[in-house]
């Protein structure tokens, strides 16, 4: 799948969570990531209601849903939700695990989702910035 | 490296070359430097613009390459096979 590359490295992408609830997301594509990060208000509404929570409240009764993991920013942690399906056209993985991190501004970001690499491990992605364009396959 | 006005951390008289960047984690502050060139394996490239801030020891790398360098290359990534392949992307 040939994609435009929008400034920075955005993509559209359809995002399945619980009972069958979809949205579509303006998605940052980001090679590094080791998870994908979706917005709190997202992940509620797409039927994960512990996504509510502040990771250290969460981390007391479920440890298990907030790992810990390192990005060039140092330790991040965050409430993981794991997408039932998270589709980039033709593109498609299931059981996607994302974190919701607590962001300073999330208001003012350009993209609502980040594709790390829990999405892309299934990829082979090609990005010619000179050209403008990414493909997915 | 010789960027010396990297190590001013005074508030109130910034360098001229301080710019604020986004991330998806907020704003961050830091001088732009023009590295002379930046070798990868065989491929050369010449005045690439880099942020200076410090990357936590913890993150296991020096350097973070951004699109002041990826716009000069062709990157193909193979997750299944582990493999990243890069080329020199003005070329023709």
């Amino acid at each position: 799948m040939k994609i435009p590359l929008v400034n920075p490295l955005l993509v559209s992408a359809r995002v399945e969570g619980q009972h069958g609830f979809v949205r579509e997301v303006a998605s940052l594509i980001d090679f590094n990531a080791p998870y994908c990060v979706i917005l709190r208000h997202d992940a509620i509404d797409l039927g994960y209601p512990h996504a509510a929570n502040r990771h250290v409240e969460e981390e007391r009764t479920r440890p298990d849903r907030v790992p810990v993991f390192t990005t060039w920013q140092g330790i991040q942690r965050g409430i993981v939700v794991r997408l039932h399906k998270v589709s980039v056209g033709p593109v498609v993985a299931t059981d996607v695990d994302a974190v919701v991190l607590e962001l300073q501004h999330p208001r003012f970001h350009t993209f609502d989702f980040v594709l790390g690499r829990t999405f892309l491990s299934s990829c082979k992605l090609t990005v010619d910035v000179n050209k403008g364009f990414i493909y997915m396959r | 490296m010789g960027f010396s006005e990297i190590a001013n951390d005074d508030p109130t008289g910034q360098a001229n070359n301080t710019i604020t960047f986004t991330g998806y984690n907020g704003y961050g502050r830091a001088l732009m430097v023009v590295m002379a060139e930046v070798e990868l394996g065989p491929l050369s490239f010449q005045n690439v613009d880099f942020l200076a801030f410090d990357v936590p020891q913890v993150a296991g790398f020096d350097v973070i390459l951004g699109r002041s360098l990826l716009q000069f290359l062709k990157l193909e990534f193979d997750y299944p096979a582990a493999l990243l392949r890069i080329e020199d992307g003005t070329r023709k």
